[in-house]
């Protein structure tokens, strides 16, 4: 696979890190997905859907464990960019993975919503 | 029914207040409640509500209260907001918490609005959320352009200190 090329997100609130680990890509989420950084994460969100059609990813991995919140603008940026993968054609299609923090609750709770809209392409880990 | 607790903010609806209010609401109600998922719970209830302030108030003032209170032997968490609104506004403000109340479950509603998101300007899922993940009830009261929106829901691990 060629080189990831995505800007990373390092605010304040957020951190999001995204690197290639053989045909996936991991995004460490570090902070919190808010109002004030609304603007960066839906361009990240963008470009990382981009990036995964390109490389013909089979996952997107997000590394939940360090992510303290997520406000509702969020969850639906996340819900979009899981609509564009279900628009594509099955053999485009990648997988969507959000690995969790077992001691923080309301991760599988506000994940679990985003994972019913498309089960055949989200898992919870 | 009396007080535990009481923060009460009047405030001119900016973004930056939204997140640093949620911190603060983590901070003082991580202190009072034993279990973190009830702090995040309030916080969450009060980020949604006071960041639909933000967005949607049409002038003046808002305000925002979020409290600990007893009734009968039971503790209650309330976030309650008022600010002033548009017409259009409050009609689909109204329409969204009758639609709450009559579901079965929440989750429903909650997954119908989750589906079709990508579509609307807006994410229109903050109040359903409150209802669905942080299992609050929410009430609606309209005073000419003032909107006032109530969550409550039962709380269980206040600290015996505080009791």
């Amino acid at each position: 696979m060629a080189d990831l090329e995505i800007q990373p997100i390092s605010s304040a609130g957020l951190e999001a890190l995204p690197k290639r680990i053989a045909d996936d890509i991991s995004v460490r989420l570090v902070g919190s997905c808010d109002m004030e950084v609304l603007g960066a994460l839906e361009a990240f969100l963008k470009g990382l859907h981009l990036e995964a059609r390109r490389l013909k990813a089979r996952q997107l991995i997000f590394d939940c464990t360090e992510l303290y919140f997520m406000n509702s603008s969020s969850v639906k940026l996340f819900v979009t960019l899981i609509a564009g993968v279900r628009k594509l054609e099955a053999k485009g299609r990648y997988g969507v993975c959000f690995r969790l923090n077992a001691n923080l609750p309301w991760q599988r709770r506000s994940l679990e919503a985003i994972r019913l809209f498309a089960p055949e392409i989200v898992t919870l880990a | 029914l009396f007080a535990l607790t009481t923060l009460s903010l009047d405030f001119r609806p900016h973004p930056s207040l939204v997140s640093r209010t949620r911190e603060f609401l983590d901070q003082i109600y991580g202190r009072l409640l034993t279990d973190p998922d009830e702090t995040y719970r309030i916080s969450l209830t009060a980020y949604e509500l006071i960041e639909n302030v933000v967005k949607y108030s049409s002038a003046g003032p808002s305000k925002v209260a979020v409290g600990l209170s007893e009734d009968a032997g039971q503790v209650y968490a309330s976030v309650e907001t008022s600010n002033r609104s548009t017409p259009d506004a409050i009609t689909t403000l109204r329409g969204l918490v009758e639609r709450l109340g009559q579901a079965a479950d929440p989750h429903d509603v909650y997954g119908e609005l989750i589906a079709s998101c990508p579509q609307r300007e807006g994410s229109g899922l903050g109040l359903a959320r409150i209802c669905a993940e942080a299992g609050m009830g929410l009430s609606l009261s309209v005073d000419g352009d003032e909107v006032t929106i109530r969550a409550r829901a039962p709380m269980h691990s206040l600290k015996a200190s505080h009791g």
